[in-house]
């Protein structure tokens, strides 16, 4: 029982984590709306363009991109093909999920373990923008975290899954 | 086992696991890294994994993405739909089937600021079809004109289809919004000329509607004229080579913001679920996007797209008909598989063919976005007719009844832009 509050319990945090990241995401999408309107009138009306718009344009897409990940997830965003398995057994399909969910996982902890290694390779390289010098790390750091939240939010929808598989 | 052998299998195991409901990104994204891995060793693969997500998304024409679908999600969310019907409905109602006519030519008008099939179908249907069913329309011909006239959402710039078709092939987005607008309103006219024929052989299928003066009509543009603008300026610009895509959109979506807060269509509530529905959508589509570009890196190390390429090539038929059956293999695809799953699963091979057939790749890409249309409307998928019934109550099979004078028009339309590749092509060529 206290196992079961704990997992519920951790559930919500992680789902409030997610939203929270994902609201990061909406803001910073915003702001990335603002800042090229901006450049625009001012390259229009004045000659006078924010020379790095291009470049944090770029940074803030990647914010906007993978910090949407592990919430897309929870809201059951991600497309997926529901005509085949749809017409399964309920217990069928919860099996498939487990293995879904299982590949999801792993290609988190792929792509998240790489984006850490490659931060930690570009941080050394001093690689940065053009025109600013931003450097890139941190946004390879962003792509790593993306990764990890999604993982953290496929755990309890593969626990959700198993539970579903041994009810049925 | 060559390359191409483990291309072949690798993208066998790839539909096997898309109709295993898997997510259709972390599908190609596995798939991509498994081949790349079994062909140039899993070190490279690891490496690649680390690189290529930063390197794909921190690329400057994928940020119009978001910005494209903010610009859509505020217009569908501030109900611009019920202006830009109203205006239609006094201009042409009048007809026989005006009202249906009407709604074809608001869905246009919607698509053009909105760029997304389902959102047209679903805010359309809640708009125009009470009004229908009060004058005594066919159910069958109210629902089939909502239903194919919202498919015109991502042919008509702009459009998502375009975009990501544009980031995955190395197009000009822009190019490809231009070489939608023609096709767009084509496809339009065709919807309405089937109507017409419709209700001739039957009028009692949509009776005339009620008539208005021309002050009436006049005055009725003073709500929809700014929409309209918002289109002409977002497009104008990008012709005229003022502005980026990205900025465009950027553009685009503040004077949506802007227009709907003057108009008081748009409060808190309206807003904030434009933004949060922008963001989950964009990061859906970044996940598509990673795994589609890890695919394509194994794909290319396979040669297998080569080999089919030159296999097609070399097959002794005339290209004409290898189009035709590219066409046949995205309809049938189209009913079973999203929109944005098609393009992005499918291009990787197809488009390789289609260079090697000295195909013009903007030509295509309107013909591709094109086909996929029919898919909204055709069963088993028939997501715009899933979501017209679910908004309005009016049963599926009936729906898809009524779609059968559109899909005609549709298979009629696909066959014009075959044909007179001009029409895609004319605007992008003077640009």
């Amino acid at each position: 029982m206290q196992i079961r509050k704990a997992l519920h319990s951790a559930d919500n945090r992680i789902a409030q984590i997610s939203e929270i990241f994902g609201v990061v995401a909406v803001g910073v999408l915003v702001c990335m709306m603002m800042l090229t309107v901006t450049d625009v009138c001012l390259r229009y009306f004045f000659n006078r363009p924010i020379m790095a718009s291009k470049e944090i344009t770029e940074y803030m897409m990647v914010i906007v991109g993978f910090l949407g990940f592990a919430w897309c997830a929870l809201k059951g965003m991600h497309i997926k093909v529901n005509l085949v398995v749809g017409r399964f057994s309920e217990r069928t399909q919860a099996i498939i999920d487990i293995i879904n969910h299982i590949i999801v996982i792993g290609l988190c902890v792929i792509f998240a373990s790489q984006a850490f290694s490659e931060s930690l390779i570009v941080k050394e390289l001093g690689r940065g923008s053009d025109i600013t010098g931003i450097p890139n790390y941190p946004f390879y750091l962003v792509v790593f975290f993306g990764f990890f939240l999604l993982l953290i939010v496929m755990i309890p929808i593969l626990i959700e899954s198993i539970k579903k598989a041994r009810e049925k | 086992m060559s390359s191409e052998l483990i291309g072949g299998i690798g993208l066998v195991i790839l539909v096997i696991l898309v109709f295993m409901r898997i997510w259709i990104g972390a599908a190609m994204a596995l798939v991509g890294f498994i081949g790349y891995g079994l062909i140039v060793g899993f070190d490279y693969a690891l490496i690649f994994a680390g690189q290529l997500p930063y390197s794909t998304i921190a690329f400057y024409p994928i940020t119009a993405i978001p910005l494209f679908v903010l610009m859509g999600a505020v217009i569908s969310n501030a109900g611009v739909s019920g202006d830009l019907y109203n205006t239609a409905h006094k201009w042409i109602g009048r007809l026989r089937g005006g009202l249906a006519m009407a709604t074809v030519g608001a869905c246009a008008a919607f698509s053009a600021v909105c760029g997304s099939s389902t959102a047209t179908a679903a805010t359309m249907g809640k708009v125009a079809l009470p009004e229908m069913k009060r004058l005594d329309y066919d159910d069958k011909l109210a629902t089939g004109s909502v239903a194919a006239g919202g498919t015109m959402g991502i042919l008509i710039p702009p459009s998502m289809g375009f975009i990501l078709y544009g980031i995955l092939v190395d197009q000009s987005i822009g190019r490809l919004f231009m070489a939608g607008i023609i096709p767009g309103i084509t496809e339009a006219a065709f919807y309405v000329g089937a109507i017409w024929i419709v209700t001739r052989f039957n009028p009692k299928l949509g009776p005339r509607g009620p008539k208005f003066s021309l002050k009436e009509k006049i005055f009725s543009l003073k709500n929809t004229w700014a929409m309209l603008a918002l289109f002409v300026l977002v497009m104008g610009g990008i012709y005229t080579g003022v502005f980026t895509p990205t900025e465009a959109g950027a553009l685009g979506a503040f004077l949506a913001i802007v227009i709907s807060l003057v108009g008081r269509k748009l409060n808190w509530t309206n807003f904030r679920g434009s933004i949060v529905e922008t963001a989950q959508v964009t990061a859906m589509i970044v996940l598509m996007i990673v795994g589609a570009f890890m695919l394509m890196r194994f794909l290319a190390v396979s040669r297998l797209p080569t080999l089919l390429s030159d296999f097609v090539v070399g097959l002794p038929v005339a290209n004409i008909w290898i189009l035709v059956a590219i066409i046949v293999m995205y309809i049938i695809l189209g009913c079973f598989l999203d929109i944005y799953a098609s393009i992005i699963l499918t291009l990787p091979i197809i488009f390789p063919v289609i260079l090697a057939l000295d195909f013009n790749p903007i030509w295509f890409g309107v013909i591709m976005v094109r086909v996929m249309e029919i898919g909204l409307i055709t069963p088993p998928m028939g997501m715009n007719v899933f979501i017209l019934s679910s908004v309005t109550d009016v049963p599926v099979g009936t729906i898809f009844r009524g779609i059968i004078p559109f899909l005609i028009a549709d298979f009629l339309h696909v066959a014009l832009l075959v044909a007179v590749p001009a029409v895609s092509l004319f605007l992008p060529n003077t640009m």
